[in-house]
């Protein structure tokens, strides 16, 4: 078939079915595999097309994960990618072949890449301070009473002048950074640094005790895995009732 | 050895599926505050599911009123809270004299085999009926009786009364038993002869249903709502029909649920309280006509052989007494109506289904403008709303894209889907409340919509949905809203007003001590009153305890 056909086929059937209410993409007819009892995912068309360095994705393959709403109810193996560049989870509907931005309002939260076992969970939270508003965090010890979160972070940054794909001259970049917060029973969130001494200082009233934890588990928090060790020590060594 | 493994092997099936038996199975047993009604009146029960788990059985019975041959008459689905619940059913004002079933169940159950409904017997009166000579008594062979407790003694003051005297009661539970029972309820009422032989028994049926559920549920805090779809010329199933359910309101509800091919839908209202008044309406795959039918949960159980009994003349004048008296209370006290509870589903999102609007506009702050074209030119900017050769297209700004979405947008009046534009024509500024429009191509489960249109009306009035072929518009009764049950007749001031009251005393009590000691008062009949106890023990054993006095 001529190429000029095979285009003008499809376009044709869209002008052609185009104007009507529709509520999905025609070719694609509903399935009752939509059918639940569960709240239905929401949200709005995903636009996002930048030809800068770097990626603002905490996963640039779409990975299957779970979804918790602030109802409580549960949606499993669903094709997601975070933008941490606007902090918004974008979900693929296999489906309808659809890619939206889930309602953040929505969210309670998420998990990435629950398939294998490695999954990485991130939980909504409000942050009262600059940048003020709902975010989500990387839970990594998910304590009864001290919880330590990673706030993934894509920001743009000067840079020195490059071509991007499209061949324009470019002079910024994305910009990963990665920001620690403790979360305290009194839902007190407090950035840490991955260092001992910003780490003891933030319990002033048991730095001996703290400091002492640290030197005997050898924890020099210069790690992610020794913060993770290091929170753990701390809540049953000071938050236990 | 081999022996005891080959035992082992033989056994460990039948252990097994005794555990997952005894764990689906949910048993719910109804214990009605009295065994006679008064066409009109209210009957007010108690639930108590037993067996199930707390964490995996329904926490929603459905009470349903039918008569011995499973003609339905009404319906309550009531929440119970740790295994008990408490509610009531009005008896309808033109339902005939007759003796009818109360059965309780649970949705899961309908989808079990094997599954029991408890069934209690209720002789209802018609109001209008002046002589009763005869009745259809149900069989007592079918007949179980609930036995008593020998370790539950209900001692009076004293054996008879006079009208509206206090009777104090004390509730005598031994030590040992105290500890086994689960829960307890008592009532206290006029005794009445004919119903007095079937008041502490109850029918076992295996529940029969006449269609299948949709989808295997076990309600918790909800209520499953199902249907179907078909085509109103030959009443064939419509399958892969988009059915959308709505409930108007400053938030509005909305779901929707593919067709099966049996053109079967579900859905399922959490935390609904009251009657809702709902809109449903599809788009079948090839938009053709459609009719949709709501499925009554409703459950069939074995028909109760009944034998007809001349009733005596003591009893005949028993009946005529409540009728006369029922007939008095209306004239002191007027009519009480089976009213429609308000509605009420809390919403625990913070913006409704369409999302957060991205624009929200309220016209009556600007000056009078007659209709909706109006409106939009000169109010809702991003709306175009154009009226050529007779018809009319409404599209939205696409913010996402930059442009005007090619295609209608999701259009919504007080939150029902509106498919055709002219219903917004008439609307001025005057009627309009509120709009909300949402710029961006939004998603819903599997559904699309090229931007959302959201108008709310200051009367939010739904009349519009009754002109368009096909949509259900109807008033469905969600769960029952938490009742205060306990009632204790008091001493009424004014001997010049009537007390008429055949329930005297009803408590549904949050604990059971050894000694519970309580007191009422005596109406105006001159009759037997039965003060009952009734035990559910935590290993699943009921009794009825009876304690009969007199009031002269």
């Amino acid at each position: 078939m001529n190429l000029r056909i095979k285009i003008l086929i499809p376009l044709i059937f869209l002008i052609s079915t185009s104007g009507a209410q529709e509520f999905h993409i025609p070719w694609k007819p509903f399935t009752t595999e939509a059918n639940s009892v569960n709240r239905k995912l929401t949200g709005r068309k995903y636009h996002f097309n930048s030809t800068l360095k770097g990626t603002v994705y905490y996963n640039n393959d779409w990975l299957k994960g779970s979804i918790v709403l602030e109802n409580g109810d549960r949606h499993d193996s669903i094709f997601m990618k975070y933008n941490t560049f606007i902090e918004e989870l974008i979900i693929f509907n296999e489906r309808t072949g659809a890619i939206y931005i889930l309602d953040k309002p929505d969210v309670s939260q998420f998990e990435i890449g629950t398939g294998n076992g490695s999954g990485k969970l991130f939980r909504k939270l409000y942050f009262d301070r600059f940048p003020r508003g709902e975010r989500y965090f990387n839970v990594l010890y998910p304590g009864d009473k001290l919880k330590l979160l990673l706030w993934h972070k894509t920001n743009e940054e000067k840079t020195n002048l490059y071509r991007d794909i499209n061949g324009l001259m470019r002079d910024s970049e994305f910009k990963l950074t990665l920001t620690y917060f403790l979360l305290f029973p009194d839902n007190d969130l407090i950035k840490i640094f991955p260092n001992r001494r910003s780490f003891i200082n933030l319990f002033p009233e048991q730095k001996k005790i703290v400091r002492r934890l640290l030197r005997r588990n050898s924890i020099n928090l210069k790690r992610e895995e020794d913060m993770v060790k290091a929170v753990s020590l701390v809540e049953k060594e000071l938050f236990a009732d | 050895m081999n022996k005891y493994i080959n035992c082992i092997l033989l056994i460990l099936p039948f252990l097994i599926l005794t555990c997952i038996y005894s764990n689906a199975q949910e048993k719910i047993s109804l214990f009605p505050d009295r065994s006679y009604a008064v066409s009109g009146d209210t009957v007010w029960f108690g639930v108590v599911i037993q067996n199930g788990s707390a964490l995996e059985s329904s926490n929603v019975i459905h009470i349903q009123l039918d008569d011995t041959e499973n003609r339905h008459i009404s319906k309550v689905m009531v929440i119970c809270n740790e295994n008990k619940g408490e509610g009531y059913i009005f008896i309808p004002d033109s339902l005939s004299t007759g003796i009818y079933v109360l059965k309780a169940f649970s949705l899961i159950q309908k989808n079990t085999e094997s599954a029991i409904v408890n069934q209690r017997l209720l002789a209802v009166y018609n109001r209008f009926d002046k002589e009763i000579l005869s009745l259809k008594i149900p069989d007592k062979e079918y007949l179980k009786d609930y036995e008593s407790n020998a370790h539950i003694k209900i001692e009076t003051d004293k054996e008879i009364y006079k009208k509206r005297e206090p009777v104090n009661v004390s509730v005598n539970v031994s030590e040992e038993t105290a500890g086994t029972v689960a829960n307890m309820f008592i009532t206290a009422g006029v005794a009445d002869p004919v119903s007095e032989k079937f008041s502490v028994s109850w029918i076992a049926s295996p529940i029969n249903t006449e269609t299948e559920l949709p989808v295997s549920l076990t309600e918790k805090n909800g209520n499953l709502i199902s249907g179907r779809v078909s085509n109103p010329k030959n009443s064939t199933p419509l399958a892969g029909a988009v059915v959308m359910l709505s409930i108007s309101g400053s938030s509005p509800y909305f779901d929707y649920c593919i067709t099966d091919s049996a053109g079967l839908f579900y859905f399922y209202l959490r935390n609904a309280t009251g009657t809702a008044e709902l809109v449903l309406q599809a788009i079948p795959r090839n938009y053709e006509e459609y009719k949709i039918e709501i499925i009554e949960n409703n459950i069939i159980s074995d028909p109760i052989p009944s034998i007809d009994e001349r009733v005596a003349n003591k009893e005949s004048n028993f009946i005529d007494d409540f009728i006369k008296a029922a007939y008095l209370n209306k004239l002191f006290f007027g009519s009480k109506l089976a009213q429609a509870t308000p509605f009420s589903m809390p919403d625990p999102f913070k913006y409704p289904f369409y999302g957060e609007p991205t624009k929200t506009f309220y016209p009556e702050l600007f000056i009078d403008l007659p209709d909706f074209q109006e409106i939009s030119r000169e109010i809702l900017h991003g709306v175009q709303y154009r009226e050529r050769d007779e018809e009319i297209t409404i599209r939205l700004s696409d913010q996402g894209a930059s442009q005007l979405f090619r295609e209608e947008p999701l259009k919504l009046l007080d939150g029902i889907p509106v498919f055709n534009p002219r219903v917004f024509t008439p609307l001025g500024t005057r009627e309009i409340n509120r709009v909300d429009a949402v710029f961006f191509e939004r998603y819903f489960g599997d559904l699309n919509f090229k931007g959302v249109l959201a108008v709310y009306t200051n009367n939010r009035s739904l009349g519009w949905t009754d002109s368009m072929p096909g949509l259900v518009h109807m008033m469905y009764p969600c769960l029952q809203p938490p009742v205060t049950w306990n009632f204790n007749n008091r001493s009424k001031s004014d001997s010049n007003i009537p007390d008429f009251n055949q329930v005297l005393y009803r408590e549904s009590c949050e604990s059971v001590v050894k000694g519970k000691e309580f007191d009422f008062y005596t109406s105006d009949f001159t009759c037997d009153i039965i003060i009952r106890v009734i035990t559910v023990t935590q290993d699943h054993q009921i009794f009825i305890n009876n304690k009969t006095i007199k009031a002269e």
